[in-house]
């Protein structure tokens, strides 16, 4: 039996977290969600998702805070986490691989590109970019 | 031959004639005594006679001119009377006489003429011949024959023999005419030289008689030229040259052969007397016997009196030239005097235009005047107030005595020169020993002689400057004069250069003064300059009192502005340093400092320029810029994430059955949230164009599965519009470098419009085709078409082309230009090429994976970077 698989989803708008829920409990995901960067960090502790999708524009803790706070954890760390963006800049795309993130979703997206999206980071458990940086550290 | 001669006619007929009546001597008679015709008189008897003997006396006068042929013609002459006498004594009216005398004009052509005319002649006398044959009554054919063939073919013979004969005495005629026309010439050159010849020329016979004398002789003799031929030559000279041509003198003359620049005197028909030179040679003949004297006579009186002129003339120029040479001498010593001086002066006034200090300027002074001026002490007195300063210079040791010699000598010319009295207990004394003066002789004794010069400097009496010797009267006006010279070339100096720096100064300093920008300057030593009032501001530092620079500096480390100045020196050969400082205090700033080293001409350190610019607006300008563009990309793009989600969720029927109309018409809201989303792209990729922050991150991109993606995204919208894709891509197609989410912006925008314009059911194809350095992508549909002058202006920023029907459809109109820009900064280009009615086709191409931007910057665009 295939396991099913539990994504966590933080954002602090609530439409869009519901639009996620229903979009990725129709392909049989089991969704949990946050409103806010510190109640995200404490489910993710708590839960240990298999996939976060993250928002990077939200009061208090931002994306890329929540991002760095989450793989500096051990337990949450070698979770892929996908980046939610509005702005689309490249420089956004960087500041968001350097924290460890695996990949880019831009709002809006289509539901293809992001149950795309959502394999690929299934199937790569450790981001690229966190074996490179552990190289550079050692 | 003949006809190769010039000769004249007449000289050929002359010939011609010679021979031909030798012939008809020759002939005529012969016949007459072969036909056995008894003597008588004929009337043509007459003719013959006269044509031959006019021809001899002719013939001979001609030719005795030539003696060489003079025995031929004898010879002929006799031959010519011998055959004559025969044809008187037998000449009969026979009728063969007839064409004899007929055949001597043609004889004489043959003579003339070349071979082929001779056998012409001859066949024309056989012609007549047979004429004179038929016309016989009795006709004995064998008989007449052989005569006439006698007759033809001794006239041949006989011609050609007498042809050889006459070119023979041509040749020898023509010789001889060319040799006397010779002589005759040199005589007639001869003849003028003579006439012409401007000195006299006498020709002496061996007893002295003259045989010829020219016109210039006769000219200035006074004579004509009768009355002194044959004449003793005696009697045109004086008398004491008269022995010249008498007796053993003459005698030695002739023997000698020649004479030369001897000096006689003429004596004319008027009893005048002319002094001449004589030149004579004597002439001999073939055997050594003298013929004559040729003497030639130069009248002496021109020559005399130039002669005369020209030692007058030589004298007074030797005479001229030694008072020159005098003067020249004077004047050049003079000249090498002052340029000297004028070099040392200007030397002083050149290195003193560059400084102010009065002491610099006396020491540049001294250095130099010594070359000019002869002086054991040079010393200089500075008036302060009622104090002095005196500096002595000397090439020796000074005892008490010398100092206070100069001393009282200066403190008594300051009081007489400026009207001020300074106590010799006030002057400060100061002793310089100085190498390069000349030792005077006379050293050790007292001070003899003195110069003092007032200097002036802005007409405030300044000092002294004193020169003295030990020599008497070692000093002359010159020296004075110089003195005075540099003396005033100092005050002008010094008084021009502070006037410049004055004026220099107050125009920087109120420049400096009232600019918006902060500037700050220091010294070499980071002595503070100018600190103006806007850098007081921007700082806060009070405008009010002066600051010491210790105080300024604390306040430039608490700034880290000294920490710029820091690495302003540290790092060699950057002179400017710019950086961007925010400052909090004393209210939060923004600065652009920019800092540079000033040099002077020699690259020495003057000092540091700063200048701060005030850039906290431009600063919040851009941050507003910046949160303005963040916002509108959350703030609508959230929303528009909501709407496209539940628009997909609902049309996924997650939450119950659709009609097919209700499917339609959330798929539009689909679509427009796309297009919405798409606009805010484009607005912000504008904005980041324009600020020139657009940057890629370029990648390998297989161009075909990158191609098939984009369309893929595209598959429902195409299929709501009953559009079809073609594709038609090369077998073998390079990898491209590029910005993927970039380059599916660029085909993303060109299938989008190729959707938008295509209309319903049409179809679009897209090609990948390799090039030479680049893919090339295109992207064809079969709409509405461009016209060819709206090409350009769909790539320019916010130009929709308006057409009719294209002005109702929808954009932003920037898709086009933003895909130009994207292409161009890859290094690629972008066209299009569109019918009317038929549709359009953009082409672009994208560099292939090993090639860089760099390679397009020579090109005919500039792409931008």
């Amino acid at each position: 039996m295939k396991m099913v698989k539990k994504i966590l989803v933080i954002d602090d708008e609530d439409l869009v977290v519901e639009v996620l829920r229903i979009t990725l409990g129709m392909r049989n995901f089991q969704v949990i969600t946050a409103g806010d960067g510190g109640e995200g960090i404490e489910r993710a502790v708590r839960e240990k998702p298999d996939l976060i999708i993250l928002d990077i524009a939200m009061p208090g803790l931002d994306g890329y805070q929540v991002c760095q706070k989450l793989k500096e954890n051990e337990i949450t760390k070698a979770i892929p986490i996908i980046m939610l963006t509005a702005l689309g800049q490249s420089g956004e795309r960087k500041k968001g691989y350097s924290c460890g993130a695996c990949d880019y979703i831009f709002k809006p997206f289509d539901e293809e590109e992001l149950l795309n999206s959502v394999e690929r980071a299934l199937k790569c458990k450790r981001s690229p970019y966190l074996k490179k940086r552990r190289n550079a550290n050692l | 031959m003949v006809e190769k001669t010039d000769q004249p006619d007449v000289f050929l007929l002359s010939i011609a004639y010679k021979y031909t009546g030798l012939l008809a001597g020759l002939v005529w008679p012969l016949i007459l005594i072969l036909k056995e015709i008894p003597p008588g008189r004929f009337p043509h008897t007459f003719s013959v006679i006269f044509f031959t003997v006019i021809y001899n006396i002719i013939s001979t006068k001609m030719m005795l001119k030539g003696k060489l042929l003079k025995l031929n013609k004898i010879l002929a002459g006799v031959l010519n009377i011998f055959f004559v006498s025969l044809l008187v004594y037998y000449t009969g009216g026979y009728k063969s006489n007839l064409w004899v005398m007929f055949l001597l004009p043609l004889i004489t052509i043959s003579l003339l003429y070349t071979p082929r005319q001779v056998i012409l002649a001859a066949s024309f006398v056989a012609i007549v011949f047979c004429f004179l044959y038929f016309s016989q009554a009795e006709k004995i054919w064998f008989e007449d024959l052989a005569w006439l063939l006698l007759k033809v073919g001794m006239f041949f013979v006989i011609s050609l023999v007498f042809r050889k004969i006459v070119d023979l005495e041509i040749r020898h005629r023509v010789a001889f005419q060319e040799k006397s026309r010779e002589l005759s010439k040199t005589q007639y050159y001869t003849d003028n030289i003579v006439k012409s010849m401007l000195d006299s020329l006498i020709v002496v016979n061996p007893d002295g008689k003259m045989e010829k004398i020219n016109k210039a002789a006769l000219d200035i003799l006074g004579y004509k030229e009768k009355e002194l031929t044959k004449k003793p030559v005696t009697e045109i000279f004086s008398q004491k040259d008269a022995t010249l041509f008498q007796g053993s003198q003459w005698e030695e003359l002739l023997n000698k052969g020649f004479i030369k620049d001897l000096e006689l005197t003429y004596l004319t028909r008027k009893g005048e007397k002319i002094p001449v030179s004589l030149t004579g040679s004597v002439m001999r003949d073939e055997e050594g016997k003298t013929e004559a004297v040729v003497a030639v006579l130069r009248d002496m009186r021109a020559m005399k009196a130039l002669i005369s002129g020209l030692e007058k003339a030589e004298r007074e120029v030797r005479q001229y030239s030694e008072s020159l040479e005098r003067k020249v001498d004077e004047r050049t010593k003079e000249i090498i005097k002052h340029a000297h001086e004028f070099s040392v002066i200007y030397e002083i006034s050149k290195s003193i235009s560059y400084t102010l200090d009065i002491h610099q300027i006396l020491e540049t002074i001294m250095g130099s005047l010594h070359r000019l001026i002869d002086y054991d002490i040079f010393a200089s007195l500075l008036l302060e107030g009622s104090e002095g300063e005196l500096i002595i210079e000397s090439s020796h040791s000074l005892d008490e005595r010398d100092i206070q010699m100069v001393k009282s000598n200066l403190a008594s010319a300051g009081a007489s020169l400026f009207g001020r009295t300074v106590r010799p207990e006030d002057i400060r004394v100061t002793l310089k020993r100085e190498r390069s003066f000349r030792l005077s002789q006379e050293f050790k004794g007292q001070l003899k002689s003195f110069l003092n010069i007032p200097l002036s400097i802005d007409n405030v009496p300044t000092g002294i400057i004193h020169i003295s010797s030990f020599s008497r009267s070692a000093f002359s006006e010159d020296d004075a004069r110089i003195l005075h010279t540099i003396a005033d070339q100092v005050a002008s100096a010094h008084k021009k250069l502070k006037d410049l720096i004055f004026k220099e100064k107050r125009k920087i300093e109120s420049m400096v003064e009232s600019m918006a920008e902060g500037v700050i300057m220091t010294d070499e030593n980071d002595n503070l300059i100018a600190l103006n009032p806007a850098a007081r501001k921007m700082l806060g530092i009070s405008s009010e009192g002066v600051i010491s620079d210790r105080e300024i500096w604390i306040h430039f480390g608490k700034l880290k502005l000294g920490r710029l100045y820091q690495r302003l020196y540290e790092q060699p050969g950057d002179d400017v340093f710019i950086e961007d400082l925010d400052l909090d205090e004393p209210k939060p700033i923004s600065l652009k400092v920019i800092s540079s080293l000033v040099r002077n001409h020699l690259g020495e350190r003057l000092g540091v320029v700063t200048v701060l610019r005030d850039i906290t607006k431009e600063k919040e300008v851009d941050r507003m810029k910046s949160d303005f563009i963040s916002f509108v990309s959350h703030e609508l793009r959230t929303p528009l994430t909501i709407v496209k989600g539940f628009a997909t969720i609902i049309l996924g029927e997650a939450s119950g059955k659709l009609t097919r109309e209700q499917k339609e018409q959330l798929s539009y809201i689909s679509e427009s949230i796309d297009r919405l989303s798409r606009i805010i792209s484009n607005l912000l990729d504008i904005s980041k164009i324009e600020a020139g922050k657009l940057r890629l991150q370029k990648r390998n991109i297989d161009i075909v599965s990158f191609i098939n993606k984009v369309l893929r995204s595209f598959r429902l919208y195409a299929k709501g519009k009953g559009i079809k894709f073609e594709t038609c891509f090369d077998s073998k197609l390079s990898r491209v470098l590029a910005d993927p989410d970039r380059l599916t912006q660029v085909l993303t925008n060109l299938v989008d419009n190729a959707i938008k314009f295509s209309g319903k059911n049409g179809q679009i194809r897209i090609e990948a085709k390799e090039g030479k350095d680049a893919v090339e992508v295109s992207v064809a549909d079969s709409g509405i078409g461009i016209s060819a002058e709206n090409f350009n202006r769909i790539f320019n920023k916010f130009q929709k082309v308006e057409s009719g029907i294209r002005s109702k459809l929808k954009g932003t109109g920037l898709g086009l230009p933003i895909s130009k820009e994207i292409v161009q900064l890859h290094g690629g280009k972008i066209w299009v090429e569109s019918e009317i009615g038929k549709g359009s086709k953009f082409t672009f191409t994208i560099p292939k994976q090993w090639r860089g931007v760099t390679r397009y910057e020579n090109g005919k665009e500039n792409f931008g970077h």
